[in-house]
């Protein structure tokens, strides 16, 4: 079952010298219950605000993306209910344990309370919260807190998870918790969206890619038909490859 | 009562217990906010009572010195000055015109700096000048500040005084050697009179009465207390505003909050409760500690007069307002800013201007009148000072709330917009003008925050404007077609021009589109031609003697005047043109950009509430009994427009209403015969009451047949 569908979506934005930046040309893609679709690009390439878009953050100048059938344009607080965000920039609470910070986002989505301390049990169990659940969040190390954040993206238990960078910052330890939280999102279901430019972590995590450069798709479909369409040997190479030809190409 | 967990307001509670847990978990607010001001007033208390004493003290102990040229001089000198003084003892209170006993009979101001005040009773000190020393005259000696007063006698009955004009010592020692040759020259001709066995009694008394002014006391301290709640209650929101706004994006926990589906409104109101919290537990705790330290150091008669600890619950009231008028201000402000420190560069400007309507306040002669009144800041600050003397008008006290409420709405609604935006968040378009930019595409309706807008520049425009015809028309008529005009520019004018700089449809952001039902023309006018009924025994419930005689004390004798213009001039002015006016702004504008979010019970009650609101202010005064009317035909004429989906048959229900409630008191003699009058508190006959019921109840069934608009029809 297809969970998000991107139509045409286009983010343009007015520059200091008063033009116009095409920050994101036209892109679409499906993702359907249980996979892992990665948005891969260098840095600047669109992917954020690509995210943004289809969580309602931002407004699309042109296009629109669904999540379970509500358009991100008509009903944003109906996206909003179904997606869960991670980012390593977004921040938690100083003065708030985890705890009060789980209930508090829980509350932002009409999550019941009894329902809401089941589900941070389950999550302190999950993301091994157990030692700092009830610190206030100002003292936690980068590794805690990026915990804390995955189970604040968890706490409405939505149906689509975006990721933006989730290890970004993080040690080998927390890079391999961010892993079988993905791993534990697909088990349950769930459309994972994920925006890296790490492409080795992403070969191993997505089940299919969508090449992101200059604010437009190149490139859609899983690795082995990307290499097919290619004829490269695996994603790095696949990238610098285009990259390659879009400099070489003449500028009009 | 308990809230369901959904409800926005329980919501908002919620939102708001976080935002204090979080911001009183700092340890750093609770010592700048609340522990500082504990210690900064005793401590500046103690200071400024040492300082003044100290001063007047020095005033007070400072023995006065006065010069003269020889021993003779001074032998002279001295007997007449005690003589003078003894007559002046003898002649007692009567002499009130002693240069320096003004006051001496106003015992609050005597008691009120009792020891500010200089010990009049020392006696100077007389010295005489070194004679062998040509180069120091008795001139030289007083203006170098040697000594107060010169005293040189010219000849036996000639006496030179030299005094400085600068020093306060030199001129109370002036005034009191005056004072007593005067009564020494008074002494001298009654005796000489008695001498010859004449006793005369002077054709002239008089003593002087001090009397109050009207505003007690006007440049008094207590005036000092708008001015402190000021600086109070901005400090005191400064710092949470800033934290859960700007805070917010700096260390990245925006996004929790614009990424999760609750509306902006909510979480502005959540903040704005969390700030205003703060700022009315640091305005007490400043106050506590203000008072404390006037009472310690017994300064509290100073300050507050004789008005005592009455004032304590005006001073909360005003705290309230302030503290809610600067938290919904700095928030707007705060949302704008990504950062802590560009949060700080847009505040610095604003408190400094802050202070000027906060020095307002202390001017004595400055009254309350309908341009202040909807000043923002200004009218607060001067309602204060008003509410503080009691000298406040209560029809200026209203359109200050009212006004002030509006003016919160709009900055609240204005931070909803901004905060999270694009702009905000992303630094999208990375400039102010991006959050106010026109809207590329044109709108069906307006935005609620372009209808707070909108009722925030109204409001003010239709106190100040509303003056204006009374003050410069010639004539009656004149008055009439000003007031068409001024209807015109308030209500349409200005809300047409608000919405085309939005970009909204007026066809569609106005209702002004033909109604769906056809059973809407009748409903409209036999509710048109029945509610005057209602309303007039509506009115008669709720009648006061007072309030026809408030209403003639306003309007003057314009009622009387009213009866000679006649019916189709009062009819086109008075019933027509507010008509049509009224009901494009409160229905077509207002009610049907806020349907656009809520639903149509709130729509409806909120414009005809604000309705009500604008009905009560008559003049400068307030006739609170028209609220329940107003608000009455609000309601109908907003359910009107709900069902028929048009302002059309709203505009014809409005103007059949008004004309005929004109038509019932032109035609006030004609009615009084038939035993009709509403100052004769007698109501309509019975049978016309059963009649006016059967066609309000066939009004209402049309209303009722029509079929509800669907919600959001004319908004997409």
């Amino acid at each position: 079952m297809t969970l998000i569908h991107v139509s045409q979506l286009t983010r343009r934005f007015a520059s200091s010298e008063g033009d116009d930046v095409l920050a994101v040309d036209r892109v679409s893609f499906d993702v359907p219950s249980g996979e892992v679709f990665g948005l891969l690009g260098p840095n600047g390439a669109g992917k954020t605000t690509t995210l943004r878009m289809m969580l309602g953050l931002l407004q699309p100048s042109n296009g629109d993306a669904s999540i379970d059938g509500e358009s991100v344009c008509d009903n944003p607080n109906a996206v909003k209910q179904r997606v869960g965000f991670v980012s390593t920039s977004v921040g938690v609470y100083q003065w708030l344990t985890p705890r009060e910070m789980l209930e508090f986002v829980g509350d932002l989505y009409s999550v019941p309370p009894q329902i809401c301390r089941d589900r941070i049990d389950r999550l302190t169990e999950l993301l091994d919260l157990r030692g700092f659940i009830d610190r206030r969040c100002g003292v936690l190390s980068t590794g805690q807190k990026q915990r804390v954040n995955l189970a604040r993206g968890l706490i409405h238990d939505p149906l689509v998870m975006f990721l933006d960078e989730p290890t970004r910052g993080l040690d080998i330890v927390g890079s391999q918790v961010i892993f079988e939280f993905i791993q534990h999102l697909r088990g349950e279901g769930k459309a994972v969206v994920i925006c890296t430019h790490r492409l080795d972590e992403a070969e191993r995590l997505c089940d299919r890619f969508g090449l992101l450069h200059q604010g437009a798709m190149h490139l859609t479909g899983t690795l082995d038909e990307l290499k097919a369409s290619t004829g490269l040997a695996g994603l790095t190479e696949i990238f610098v490859h285009l990259m390659r030809e879009q400099s070489q190409e003449p500028a009009t | 009562m308990n809230l369901p967990r959904s409800a926005p307001a329980a919501r908002t509670l919620r939102l708001a217990r976080k935002e204090l847990r979080e911001i009183l978990r700092d340890r750093r607010t609770i010592i700048t906010l609340v522990l500082m001001p504990l210690l900064v007033y005793p401590l500046l208390g103690v200071m400024v009572r040492r300082g003044l004493l100290s001063s007047f003290a020095a005033l007070n102990s400072a023995s006065t010195r006065i010069a003269v040229e020889s021993d003779e001089e001074g032998t002279l000198f001295q007997k007449i000055y005690h003589e003078g003084g003894q007559w002046l003892h003898e002649e007692g209170p009567s002499r009130q015109n002693r240069p320096d006993a003004d006051g001496e009979g106003d015992d609050t101001s005597a008691s009120r700096l009792e020891f500010l005040q200089p010990d009049r009773r020392s006696e100077p000190e007389i010295y005489v000048l070194d004679a062998s020393d040509p180069n120091t005259s008795l001139e030289q000696n007083v203006q170098s500040g040697q000594f107060d007063l010169g005293i040189r006698a010219v000849d036996d009955n000639h006496w030179q005084i030299i005094r400085r004009p600068d020093s306060q010592l030199s001129e109370r020692v002036w005034r009191e050697v005056t004072c007593r040759f005067e009564a020494w020259n008074r002494k001298y001709i009654s005796d000489r009179l008695a001498e010859r066995g004449l006793r005369i009694t002077p054709p002239l008394s008089f003593r002087t009465e001090l009397v109050e002014t009207e505003s007690k006391s006007r440049s008094s301290l207590i005036t000092f207390i708008p001015l402190m709640l000021v600086l109070m209650t901005m400090t005191g929101a400064v710092y949470p505003a800033i934290d859960l706004t700007a805070g917010e994006r700096e260390r990245g926990t925006m996004e929790i909050l614009v990424s999760a589906p609750v509306s902006r409104i909510t979480l502005l109101a959540g903040k704005f409760l969390a700030v205003l919290v703060v700022a009315l537990l640091t305005a007490t705790v400043n106050m506590v500690s203000m008072f404390a330290t006037l009472f310690t150091l017994q300064l509290d008669s100073a300050v507050l007069e004789d008005r005592g600890l009455t004032v304590i619950p005006l001073i909360i009231l005003l705290m309230v307002v302030f503290a809610a008028f600067f938290s919904a201000v700095l928030l707007s402000l705060t949302s704008v800013a990504r950062s802590f420190k560009e949060a700080q560069a847009y505040l610095i400007p604003l408190m400094l201007i802050s202070l000027t309507p906060g020095v307002f306040s202390l001017a004595p002669d400055l009254t309350m009148g309908p341009l202040l009144a909807v000043t923002p800041l200004v009218n607060i600050v001067l309602t204060g000072r008003d509410l503080l003397q009691d000298s406040v008008n209560p029809g200026m006290f209203f359109i200050v709330l009212v006004s002030t409420a509006f003016y919160g709405m709009l900055a609240l609604t204005t931070a909803a917009r901004i905060f999270g935006s694009d702009s905000v968040l992303y630094g999208s378009t990375g400039s102010w003008t991006g959050l106010f930019q026109r809207s590329k595409a044109p709108q069906q309706t307006a935005s609620v925050a372009t209808a707070a807008l909108s009722l925030a520049i109204v409001f003010p425009l239709f106190i100040i404007a509303g003056s204006i015809p009374a003050r410069i028309a010639d004539g009656l008529t004149q008055q009439l077609v000003l007031n068409g005009i001024v209807s015109l520019l308030v209500f349409v004018i200005v809300p047409v021009a608000i919405a085309v700089a939005a970009r909204v449809r007026v066809s569609s952001g106005f209702a002004l589109h033909g109604f769906r039902s056809p059973l809407a023309l009748p409903a409209a006018v036999l509710l048109g031609l029945s509610l005057w009924g209602v309303v007039f025994e509506l009115n008669l419930f709720i009648h006061r003697d007072e309030s026809v005689e408030t209403l003639r004390r306003l309007l003057g004798d314009l009622i009387d005047r009213l009866a000679a213009v006649p019916l189709y001039v009062k009819l086109a002015a008075m019933a027509v043109a507010p008509a049509l006016c009224e009901e494009l702004f409160f229905r077509g504008f207002l009610q049907t950009a806020l349907r656009r979010r809520y639903h149509a019970a709130a729509a409806i009650v909120v414009s005809a509430v604000s309705f009500g609101l604008f009905h009560i202010i008559v003049r400068d005064g307030l006739l609170v009994e028209r609220m329940i009317p107003s608000t009455f035909m609000g309601l109908v004429l907003g359910l009107m427009l709900e069902r028929s989906g048009s302002v059309l048959p709203g505009m014809l229900l409005h103007t059949l209403h008004n004309g005929l409630l004109l038509a019932v008191s032109h035609y006030e003699e004609e009615l009084k015969e038939l035993g009709i009058g509403v100052h004769e508190q007698s109501h309509l006959p019975a049978g016309w009451l059963v009649g006016i019921g059967l066609v309000v109840a066939s009004g209402t069934f049309c209303l009722w047949k029509m079929s509800p608009r669907s919600h959001g029809e004319s908004t997409e």
